[in-house]
């Protein structure tokens, strides 16, 4: 087995420098909300992504939410998490598009989060293990998968991913925990003979 | 290292605490093999678009998020005199601009902390109202920005691509020949050439907004954003009008091209455009304000045929003329139009 796929994006900004860009958007402070774009706009697009599979509409969907957060920067509350807030207008917005796409379309857009073809340049083994694991990660219960993927592919916390989904962060492990065991038990019999 | 001897290049990627406790009472194969299976997951992700393309998106989106700043600084128009309406002219805009950006060039510090994005900002130009810009670009290709006019482009402009943005207004293009294709995107449309001369206009706000291209010369495609219908094929001469509400351009005649192509050369001609359209592209191009008594109505068709009109009080006069049944006068700052005294 290769190593996993390098690591995607730089880590982010410590929760300090929310609270203060936080603090300096409700003072309409132009820079910070600058700064916030900066340090965020990367991971926000590749998270509608995920959802979208659309370039297009990922740009779409991140440019309102920072509109959106723009028009309500004199009710960020620093005591809350902007980071989460951020991602909760993201995928809420992503949400629509989907909805609205499906709504359209008649049928389930071609791509979903876990619905495309495993990266070129890995191992045959790997990718096979990559479909596997797209498939199983789909067929977990709504809830499950998305806060499984906000903490694994998202980095969230658990506060974070709790205010997102509108959870307790007690919850939201219990949703990992399963999660990481259904994908245990399902790898594990995948392969009998061979220890994990 | 963590205590189960995996690595992780990066703590965003790392199991979470709460998670490892609720693990804790799992026996250790089970831990360690549940720890490998979180690893694991990273294989689910697939192929994505890498971290340039999501940075060249991002530079599109702050771009728009920008030009939506920079409206919401603009003062807001004061109220109409009872009676009156004014013309609504988006002039202040450029000098607040211009002053952030020498506040921006000043603040090192500033430049230190998001210099990485800035180098990847659009270069900007801006035409004040009351003058005409000629702007040459990096392969040899020349625009001429009628007043008030905005457009951008990538600072790598002719490595990739040849894309320019007309944010508002109206730009003559002399275009080079290149191996890139050369593309002008507006508000709802997309013009694409080799290598050519034509005139785009688009100004989002006016009446019966519409992005309207004339050729002069060689061929441009000219394709909705909203695409529904094939791209239209404008050769020289030719000219095509793409409004808001609809899905394709659609041709227009050989004198509205003559029109179109007549500010360069300091001509101020319409023939097809609603009053308040007329007035709006005088505002910026004499950078006057006029007000229109309410009575008048602003979509009133036009049509203001001068080659080289001397003042903006020339073009106001041919207006009324034209409408026949309007005065004017000089107010402080520009004109008033209002109904002709009662006979």
């Amino acid at each position: 087995m290769s190593n996993p796929p390098a690591q995607k994006g730089a880590s982010l900004p410590s929760d300090d420098s929310f609270i203060r860009w936080s603090e300096r958007l409700q003072s309409s402070d132009q820079r910070a909300y600058s700064e916030l774009f900066e340090a965020m706009h990367v991971v926000l697009l590749r998270y509608a992504w995920r959802f979208t599979g659309e370039q297009e509409a990922a740009r779409d969907i991140v440019q309102d939410a920072f509109l959106k957060l723009w028009q309500i920067r004199a009710d960020v509350d620093p005591q809350r998490s902007l980071k989460a807030l951020l991602y909760t207008m993201v995928r809420n917005l992503s949400l629509n598009h989907k909805r609205a796409a499906q709504h359209t379309s008649g049928a389930f857009p071609e791509h979903d989060l876990y619905d495309r073809a495993p990266a070129a340049d890995l191992q045959v083994e790997a990718s096979m293990l990559g479909d596997r694991l797209r498939q199983y990660i789909d067929q977990m219960p709504e809830r499950r998968r998305e806060a499984f993927m906000l903490s694994r592919f998202e980095g969230l916390s658990h506060e974070e991913i709790a205010q997102v989904m509108n959870l307790t962060p007690r919850t939201v492990n219990t949703h990992i925990v399963l999660a990481l065991k259904d994908l245990r038990n399902r790898l594990g019999a995948l392969q009998p003979d061979r220890p994990l | 290292m963590n205590e189960y001897g995996h690595t992780y290049p990066n703590d965003r990627y790392r199991l979470p605490s709460e998670v490892q406790a609720s693990l804790n009472q799992e026996p250790k194969d089970e831990r360690a093999r549940l720890l490998e299976v979180w690893d694991l997951a990273e294989y689910a992700l697939g192929e994505e678009p890498d971290e340039a393309a999501f940075r060249r998106l991002g530079s599109e989106i702050w771009q728009n998020l920008e030009a939506a700043l920079e409206e919401e600084n603009a003062p807001a128009v004061p109220a109409p005199e009872p009676g009156l309406r004014l013309v609504k002219a988006p002039l202040r805009l450029v000098h607040s601009r211009a002053l952030r950006w020498v506040a921006v060039a000043a603040s090192v510090a500033l430049l230190i902390a998001v210099g990485t994005f800035y180098t990847q900002k659009p270069i900007t130009v801006t035409a004040s109202t009351g003058e005409t810009l000629t702007h040459p670009l990096p392969d040899g290709s020349e625009l001429t920005l009628n007043s008030g006019t905005k457009i951008s482009y990538a600072r790598h402009f002719g490595e990739d691509d040849r894309q320019i943005k007309l944010i508002r207004g109206e730009v003559n293009f002399d275009v080079t020949e290149g191996e890139h294709a050369f593309t002008v995107q507006t508000f709802n449309g997309t013009v694409t050439v080799l290598g050519t001369e034509f005139n785009v206009r688009a100004w989002p706000k006016e009446i019966n907004a519409a992005t309207e291209v004339a050729v002069e010369e060689g061929i441009v495609a000219f394709v909705a954003h909203r695409q529904s219908a094939a791209a239209l094929t404008l050769e020289a001469g030719q000219s095509a009008r793409l409004t808001r509400q609809s899905d394709a351009p659609i041709a227009l005649g050989e004198t509205y091209t003559r029109n179109a192509l007549s500010w360069r050369d300091g001509g101020f001609k319409f023939s097809d455009h609603p009053l308040g359209t007329v007035l709006d592209e005088l505002e910026r191009r004499y950078n006057v304000r006029v007000k229109v008594s309410s009575n008048i109505s602003l979509n009133t068709p036009v049509a203001i045929l001068n080659d080289n009109p001397a003042n903006a009080e020339e073009i106001i006069r041919d207006v009324c003329e034209y409408k026949n049944k309007c005065q004017y006068r000089a107010v402080p700052g520009g004109y008033q139009i209002m109904e002709p005294a009662a006979e």
